[in-house]
Parts: structure tokens; sequence; C-alpha cells
């Protein structure tokens, strides 16, 4: 078996997860990792594996679920019907506020 | 009398009376039809080379109360026979009957992720048999409300509701059990798996490759995911090629998440289905036995 690889995830306000495991694509973590953490944080996404880079814009948080002491948390990409919606309700929310349009 | 070339010419046996001789070492003997098949079908499968014809034979044989240490030896080493074992041969411990369903199922089959979970794959290298109860210890449900929430892995069904199911199967196989390494969906967004895990494994449910041969009602994978399809359990365990039939008494859960509240469930009468997760319905795991 080769040596493991450690993961570091920077979010977009720069907060660093560090010293990350991963298992399937479950990063682990020993440290506690909360959900608040990724909300409106995840535009862009830096995954380093130690070697390489990634970048990743629009992601979301899966779940964050703790087994045993350590905390195992998974991301994914957001898909394109997915950042169309959330483009479409933005622009409508944009719209309703510059017509004075309760929604 | 004669040589046997001067007899006349049968091309049927007529009933399980008619005999054949053998001769040899032992001197010449005669064979009936019924012992005549079942030594062609062992004799042929006796080898190591030869033994995963078993997979393809299936005699509903009895083979008893116990593990014997014969049938330990069948199974032992780097080359076993896993003589007079075939699909569909079935031991009943403490009263539980087991039924043979393939042979090295899980053998080669390994977690290739280096991760820190990463550590012992048994089944990769030890020969192993794969049982299945012949009926339903106990009906359960996947969780308390329909929702599939933490897939198979964060299920109540994984995480408590299998605990008896377990413990039975613990305590009449106990130290011959093989762990192996599985990849079990721990996540499910917008009703399809979305993350997982490589983890020990030893009694657990089957999916619906292992059952059918092929995905039912599990969802095709969209963008590229459904983390349920990653799995090493890919092929369809041979007792249901062989007896397609068993599936008419199933009545079992199976492990792959179906929507954003049903599992996929092998129907009594025989059909592939999916059921709202708070169900109680059968506990049929799969697990594998070793020699020891």
């Amino acid at each position: 078996m080769g040596e493991e690889k450690v993961y570091a995830i920077r979010l977009a306000d720069g907060t660093e997860l560090t010293n990350l495991r991963m298992n399937g694509n479950n990063y682990i973590s020993s440290s506690a990792v909360t959900e608040d953490v990724f909300v409106d944080n995840c535009n862009p996404v830096v995954i380093s594996d130690g070697e390489n880079e990634e970048t990743h814009d629009h992601m979301a948080l899966i779940h964050i679920t703790k087994y045993g002491d350590d905390y195992y948390f998974a991301l994914r990409d957001r898909t394109k019907e997915e950042l169309d919606q959330l483009k479409m309700k933005a622009d409508i929310e944009y719209l309703a506020m510059m017509s004075d349009i309760e929604l | 009398m004669g040589r046997i070339t001067s007899y006349p010419n049968a091309t049927t046996f007529d009933s399980a009376a008619d005999v054949i001789i053998k001769d040899g070492t032992n001197g010449t003997k005669k064979m009936t039809i019924d012992n005549l098949a079942i030594q062609t079908a062992e004799y042929f499968c006796r080898t190591s080379a030869n033994r995963l014809s078993r997979r393809m034979v299936y005699r509903a044989l009895n083979l008893g109360t116990t593990f014997t240490s014969d049938q330990n030896a069948a199974l032992a080493g780097s080359n076993p026979t896993f003589a007079n074992m075939y699909v569909g041969s079935y031991w009943t411990i403490n009263g539980h009957k087991y039924v043979i369903a393939d042979f090295d199922y899980w053998y080669g089959k390994y977690d290739k992720l280096k991760s820190a979970e990463n550590t012992d794959t048994e089944a990769e290298n030890v020969h192993h048999i794969v049982l299945i109860p012949s009926i339903t210890h106990t009906n359960q449900k996947m969780n308390d409300t329909n929702t599939t929430e933490g897939a198979y892995l964060g299920s109540k069904m994984y995480t408590e509701n299998m605990d008896e199911v377990r413990q039975i199967i613990e305590e009449d196989w106990g130290a011959h059990i093989v762990t192996h390494r599985e990849i079990f969906s721990n996540a499910v967004t917008d009703g399809v798996p979305s993350a997982q895990i490589w983890t020990d494994s030893r009694i657990d449910l089957m999916n619906e490759p292992m059952v059918y041969g092929h995905y039912a009602f599990s969802p095709f994978p969209v963008n590229g995911y459904n983390y349920d399809h990653y799995t090493i359990d890919r092929d369809q365990l041979a007792i249901f090629k062989l007896d397609p039939g068993i599936l008419r008494t199933f009545n079992g859960w199976l492990r792959d998440v179906t929507s954003a509240s049903y599992f996929a469930y092998a129907c009594p009468r025989g059909y592939a289905g999916c059921l709202g997760a708070s169900s109680a319905n059968g506990v049929r795991p799969a697990f594998a036995i070793k020699a020891v």
C-alpha cells in the first residue's frame, strides 16, 4: 500500500480544513466540522492532495456524519441545472426588488 | 460372458435402478445412475483448478447440522477443492438453514483506495463460500420514517435493526465468517446516493445486482453519480441465476436507495420492487465463510 494522502480544503472565505484523510468520496477530519462553515462559502473551493490543487466553483455540502471520533463529510459540484435555477431565482428576486414587488 | 461391446446398445437410462459397470483398482462393480451423475459432477469439479465449476452446478445437498472438519479442510489453503459442496447445498445450524449462494464471490475484489480504513481485505485473499439464510428470520424497517437519508450505511437497518440477525449468524458460524471490504453509500441527495466509504463487512444486505443480475429500481446515474453503483458486488450470485424461483419466497430488503423515501425490495411473489423505508420487511443478508 502506498502512503496515504493528506488533503486540505480552502473555502471561499479563506477558511482552511487541513489534515484530512479520504475514504471513498468522504473527507475525514479528526477535528469537529460543522455545516455552517460551508454555508455560502463553497464558491470556489480549492482542494489539495499535497501534490496537486483543484479549484471547484459552486460546490455544495452533501453531508457531515460523525463515525466514532472522526467527522466524515463530502462535497459535490452543483449541476448545470442547479446553477441555472440559482441564477433564475436570483434574477427573479432582483427584478422583484427593482419593481418593488413582494414575492 | 461375452465382451461388453457385444451387448445391445442403450441410449437412455430407464430407471433409478439402472446401473453401469465400473472397473478399476477396487475391482469390477456396478454403480447406479444417480451415483454416476453425482460422481461425474464431483469428479469434474474435484480439482482445485476446476473448483469454480461448482458455481454452475445446482445441487440441493444436505450438508448436515455442523460444519465438519472434512468440510473445513475442503475450504482450507490456497487451493481448496470445495469438495461435495454446490450451489443450493445447505447446512442447518442450530435450526437455521443456510444455503450456498456462491463460491469465492469476493475473492480478488479489494479496497484499492489508499485510505486509513484500508486495512484487512480478508476476502480478497481467502477462499470462501457465500451463504444466505433460507428464510427470513425477522422483519425490520430500514428507517423509522420514509426516508433514505444516510443511505444504507446511515440507515437504522444497518446501525441497529440488523443486530438480531447478525447475532444469530455470528452464533451459528463464529470464526468462520469472513470479513471483507465493501463500499457503502452514506449520503443521499435528491433521492440519489451521493457519497460512499469503504468499510468492513461481515453480514450485510445484498444489493440488486447480487439478486437480479442488474439494477431494477436503483436510479441510473445522473450527472455522473449514483454512489450505490460504485460497488464490488456487481455480479449476480450464482444461486439466483441457477434457481430464479428462490425469489418467489424471498421477501427481503436490498440495500439500494431507489428514491428519497424508498429502498429496493425483493418481493415474495418473485418480482423486483421497492418500498417505503418505514415498512417492516424481511432481513436476509449474505455473508461468507472460510476455513479456520
